[in-house]
This record gives structure tokens, sequence and C-alpha cells, in this order.
């Protein structure tokens, strides 16, 4: 057999249809689809103001800004914690960069969180499972982003789970109850 | 020791002299109380002790009293009127984490004050009823239940271990809780906010800002006339009813649990819903049917109402996504 034939032979084996690795039809829907379908506003408003916030956060976080859940805030978080140095780097985080850059960040706070509270008893007994339940649920999220890394809609679960910890650390460790 | 200003004695059993020159009293085992202050219509009223139950309602007088029975770990109150009000604080005797484990029966107060305050009750491990405040609210427990009624203003109840329940508040309303469950109606307020962790909330309400968060928590709620509504879910089931105004906005999000929203029949909005992972939907307000990625796990679900002049969006990773008509 020349290796025509061997080429040619080869090729009838090929399957006819090839799979991305990935899921692309959304990147290539929101190509083609009118701004309406695209992103909200609300939703472009939310991702720029998540990778502003990615940017400026170590400039104005004082060092320590309580917690809460109007105002979800690194607890504890000094210069040399920054998982980044966001001085001199205008460019907006976007896709696995925004995703990879909001996970260290929350890390740093949530260890940062739990270091400060570790001598404080907790309120209650099942805190620990409740955070578990709250680590899993962002692992599942960040899977999700793995596949869509610029969907807001994920991108805002990932910052409502991370808020969610911290809020439930800090509810659970109050220091106000320890003077009573 | 520090005096006490103008209070009012009212049949105390501690000695009227020391009541007179003293701040802080010392206070015997399960001893009976009673003490008074004049004030104005609209004082701050600050309430502090360990444990116990305390039952908090107006009167028509401008002048706070408060009776009942201190707990046996009681050692001390003080009680103090000052420029904007009252403060009644129960000091206990510690013992190395007492205040998380033990549960005395601790302190039983009948408080009553203007309906014009503005009150403040902090305790440990407590269950606290307060009726008719006019002006502001605010509760903060670790242990025990709260129940209130015909709140107005601005009010906050946090608990961590325990049961909140409202009954026609009105304003305001801010509610969290850890391991605990929420129920009951909020009348007539601008906005409600609702939080737990893992207990479940069952709320009908008028607020027109609302907001819900739980992780593993379920939500039943009716709302009425809705302009911003965000609902926050890790696994918690949720089941809710609302009428959406016609600029209003609705965000629903859950990682595994089950979102289920019905709108009036004539609702008219920009509906976009995605399933991310594995996240189905189910469209029972028009025709219009989920598509599905060919590739991928990702499903989403786009249609307008009417003008579609408000916004739905509901998202999962891989729970479920239900829109009905009510």
């Amino acid at each position: 057999m020349d290796s025509k034939s061997r080429l040619s032979k080869l090729l009838k084996q090929l399957p006819t249809e090839k799979a991305p690795e990935r899921d692309l039809w959304q990147g290539i829907e929101l190509g083609l689809e009118p701004p309406e379908r695209s992103v909200s506003k609300g939703r472009l408003l939310w991702l720029g103001s998540a990778a502003a916030l990615i940017l400026s956060v170590g400039l104005i976080t004082p060092p320590w800004v309580s917690f809460t859940p109007e105002s979800a805030q690194s607890p504890v978080q000094s210069p040399a914690q920054q998982p980044f140095e966001p001085r001199g780097n205008t460019e907006p985080l976007l896709g696995n960069a925004l995703v990879s850059s909001l996970s260290k960040q929350h890390t740093a706070q949530l260890n940062a969180l739990l270091t400060t509270m570790q001598s404080m008893p907790a309120l209650t007994q099942n805190w620990q499972q409740q955070l578990t339940d709250l680590r899993q649920a962002e692992t599942v999220i960040t899977r999700a982003l793995k596949q869509d890394p610029n969907n807001t809609a994920l991108l805002q679960m990932l910052q409502n789970v991370h808020q969610q910890q911290l809020f439930l650390v800090k509810r659970v460790h109050t220091p106000q109850w320890q003077r009573i | 020791m520090k005096r006490i200003p103008n209070l009012t004695k009212t049949g105390s059993l501690v000695p009227i002299t020391l009541l007179c020159a003293c701040l802080s009293l010392p206070a015997l085992a399960q001893q009976k109380i009673e003490e008074s202050a004049d004030t104005s219509a609209n004082p701050t009223v600050e309430i502090e002790h360990v444990s116990g139950k305390a039952h908090i309602k107006v009167w028509e007088k401008n002048q706070v009293h408060i009776e009942g029975t201190l707990g046996k770990k009681s050692e001390t109150y003080q009680f103090e009127k000052h420029a904007s009000g009252v403060r009644f604080e129960v000091e206990t005797q510690r013992h190395r984490d007492d205040w998380k484990s033990g549960y005395d029966k601790g302190d039983d107060l009948l408080i009553r004050v203007p309906r014009g305050s503005r009150l403040l009750y902090t305790a440990v491990n407590a269950d606290v009823e307060i009726n008719d405040i006019a002006n502001a609210t605010q509760v903060d427990l670790v242990n025990g239940d709260i129940k209130v009624s015909r709140l107005q203003g601005k009010t906050k109840l946090e608990t961590v271990n325990g049961d909140i329940v409202i009954d026609d508040v009105a304003g305001e309303l801010m509610i969290e809780t850890v391991n605990g469950d929420i129920e009951g109606a909020h009348a007539n307020g601008d906005t409600g906010h609702f939080i737990t962790v893992n207990g479940d909330i069952d709320i009908t309400t008028q607020a027109r800002e609302l907001r819900m968060d739980s992780v593993n928590g379920d939500m039943e709620f009716v709302a009425a006339q809705i302009n911003e509504l965000d609902i926050v879910t890790v696994n918690g089931t949720v089941d809710g009813e609302i009428n959406l105004t016609e600029n209003g906005n609705v965000s629903a999000s859950s990682v595994g649990g089950k979102i289920t929203l019905a709108f009036q029949p004539e609702v008219a909005a920009r509906f976009e819903l995605q399933g991310h992972a594995g996240g189905n939907i189910e469209n029972n307000l028009t025709d219009a049917q989920a598509s599905k990625a060919k590739y991928g796990p990702t499903k989403w679900l786009e249609f307008t109402t009417g003008n579609g002049s408000a916004r739905v969006e509901m998202s999962t990773v891989h729970g479920l996504l239900e829109i009905n008509k009510h």
C-alpha cells in the first residue's frame, strides 16, 4: 500500500465530527447575539466592579474592617498578604485570571479571619460543617467557571459563597459576646 | 459606686439608701427587683443581661420600669438614667465557658418603656418578647428565641442559635440567625433582609426591596409589590410568590438548591435563566423552552413578556429553576 492509499485509509477512519474540549457555544453565541442577549448592563457593571475591586481592595482595605452582610470586607489584610500586586496594573482582570484572583484573595481573607478568631470559643457546634458545605459549594462553582470563566452569574455566585463563609466565621465568633 | 440620677423608686426590696446612692447594686440570688426612671417620650433604652427571659412592652407613661426576679448567678445590676435614656445591666458570676454552655433559668424580667423608645436588648442565653415599639428595636442574642409583634421603625434582630418570630412588623427589617428559623409577617416596610445559615425562612412581606440569604435553609415567602428581590442560597429550596413592579429587578441564585418563583400572570419582564453544570430549568409561565448547549452541561432560557420593562435573572449550578404563574 502506497503512502497515498494509507493516508486515504486513515482519513476514512477519522470521525466525521470533532467535539471541542470545552463548551464553546456560549462564546460563539455571545459573539452573534445582539447586546441584549450577551450580558445585561447590571451584570456588566457587576463584572467591572468585581475587577475594579480586585485592583483596589489592597489599597483601601484598613487593618480591620468589620464584616457585615451589607459590606463584606476583608477583616485582616496586610499588604504583604495580598495575593497579587495591584499597583501599576490598570488592566482589569477577566476570565480565569479574575476567578483565580478572587479565590486567592478570599482564601487569604478567610485564613486571616480564622487565625484571628481561633482563640475565641465558637458559639455553635456545627459551624465547621457549615463552612465545609460552603467550601464545597465554592468548589462546584469554580469548576463551573472553568467551563465558562466570564459568566457573571457564576462569578457573583462565587462572591456570594465567599461572603457567606466570612459572615459565618465572624458571626459565630463575634467578639462582642466575650465581654458579657 | 456611682449615683443613679432621677430614679423613681417604686417599692424595690433593695434598701432605699443603697438605691439612691449606687449605680451598681449587689443582687441576691433570685432577688426580686423593681426600678423605674422618668424619661422623654423617645428614650434610648439599653438592656443587657446574660440569661433568662424578658418581656418588653410599651405603656403610655414617659417612664422606664423594670421588675422581675434575677437569676441564681446574677451578682449585681446597674440601673442608670443618662441624658438620652436608661441603661439596665445585670452582671453575672462567670465560670469558664459558662456563657456558652450553661443554661441557667436566669433572670425573669418585665420591662415597660415608652412607645417611642429606641430599644437595644442584648443577652447570651435568653428568650425575649417585644411588643409595640414604634421607634427602633435592636436585639442581639447568642442562644435564645426572639418574638416580636407590632414593631415600627428600624428593626434588627439577631440570634445565633434560636428562632425568630415576627408578627405585624412594619418598617426597615433586618433579621439574622445561624441555626434557627425565621417566620412571620412583615408589613409596610421598604426593605426586608433575612439571613440564615441552616434555618428556614417562612415570611409574608410587603417590603419593596427584599433580600434573603441561606446556606442550607429553605425559604418560603409571599411578597407584595417587589422592586428589588435578591435571593442567594447554596443548597436550600426556595418557593416564592411575588408581584413584580414595572421596573422591578429579580436576582436569584442557588448552587444546588431548587428555586421556584411564581409571578403575576401579566408580568412584563425580560427573563434570563441559566443552569450551569447540570442545572435544570422549568418554565410554566410561557411556552418558551430552555435551550441546551450542544457540548457541555449548560442550559439557558430567555424570553420576554409584555414590554419587558422588568428584569428577572435566575441561575443555578446544578439545582433546578422553576417559574410559574400565581
